[in-house]
């Protein structure tokens, strides 16, 4: 493979200068794209799938994450191991192309996910593209809203979990503020998400409710 | 984390509640056949990442030519004296396809006739 066989997908004149990253560079992705690191995307790509749509599933997680490395290796997405860890920027790569997938998808409802080229992201530029609030933010989502509606009312014999998606509802986001929000101990934290993991997997798969469902 | 004092592109998105559930969620593993496949296919991943990061390092670093080794002067060669050296460069310069670079001769000294004409006598070998 070489960084420079074809120009970025924000510059398509190829004026922008071929990506070669330097030997830092080269160690760090190296160092940081762990077996588990991988794994833990391939689990968040695969949730997403829940929520893009059709049977994809697996297929939709794998592909998504290979096409994610592949264009940070290429430099078709700028990755900065001084500003960033690898992993949270693969994550936040991942969302914003699964993003793009479940609303392609939610748009063109009979055309499959696959028929969506994976390399044509338009977010080249993650700080770009997040600043200028370009492939999200998802927060007043109806369609999600009622997903989450539907997992509250799972979790209703369950206080912990019950807790936990509350303080998610209310904006709390990493794991201190959850805990907080909710006042769960570690424990209960870890026992609440391991359930809220068991009754996701049990959502409805494929597609997220269109309204005619609903 | 943030370093360098620069915002790493994490802490400027926005999120849907349900999209924050699911980074949670997908740190639990909850199905051991799914686990299995996830092993084999991380694997398969690493071997290609691999291959790749192996491509960038080389193109940082290309591959030194390796350097000719100079040819073997056989005992014969050292046997000869100056002259006996030039007579025999004499004989090879007849060949056709040899030409040598060296206009002025008597600027080189006897070890580098000897390995001129060992050069020569080798190259002609390979060719025949």
């Amino acid at each position: 493979m070489k960084p420079d066989e074809q120009p970025p997908e924000d510059d398509p004149g190829g004026l922008r200068a071929p990506f070669v990253p330097s030997e830092a560079w080269i160690e760090a992705f190296d160092a940081q794209c762990t077996d588990r690191t991988l794994k833990a995307l391939r689990r968040y790509a695969a949730s997403w799938a829940r929520l893009v749509g059709g049977d994809t599933g697996n297929d939709y997680g794998e592909e998504l994450v290979q096409t994610v490395l592949t264009d940070t290796l290429r430099g078709v997405i700028r990755w900065d191991p001084d500003v960033e860890e690898l992993e949270p920027h693969l994550i936040a790569i991942v969302r914003l192309r699964a993003r793009r997938d479940r609303r392609n998808a939610a748009r063109y409802e009979h055309v499959y996910i696959d028929a969506f080229d994976p390399d044509d992201s338009g977010f080249v530029d993650l700080e770009a593209a997040l600043t200028a609030g370009v492939g999200g933010p998802e927060q007043t989502d109806p369609l999600m809203d009622r997903k989450v509606a539907e997992l509250r009312a799972l979790v209703s014999t369950d206080p912990h979990a019950q807790r936990f998606l509350d303080a998610v509802r209310q904006g709390a986001i990493t794991k201190p503020q959850i805990m907080r929000l909710a006042a769960l101990t570690d424990l209960e934290f870890r026992s609440a998400r391991r359930r809220l993991a068991r009754l996701f997997v049990q959502l409805t798969p494929g597609r997220i409710l269109s309204t005619e469902e609903g | 984390m943030k370093r360098n004092g620069k915002r790493p592109s994490n802490e400027t998105d926005s999120l849907h509640p349900l999209e924050t559930l699911l980074a949670h969620v997908s740190e639990e593993s909850v199905d051991p056949v799914d686990d299995a496949r996830a092993d084999v296919w991380a694997c398969g991943v690493r071997a290609k990442l691999d291959t790749q990061l192996a491509a960038l390092r080389r193109q940082l670093n290309p591959a030194r030519p390796t350097p000719r080794r100079a040819a073997r002067i056989s005992d014969e060669l050292i046997a000869l004296d100056r002259e006996e050296l030039l007579a025999r460069l004499a004989v090879l310069r007849k060949i056709p396809e040899v030409q040598i670079a060296h206009l002025e001769l008597s600027g080189l000294t006897t070890d580098d006739l000897r390995q001129l004409v060992a050069e020569i006598e080798a190259t002609e070998r390979t060719q025949a």
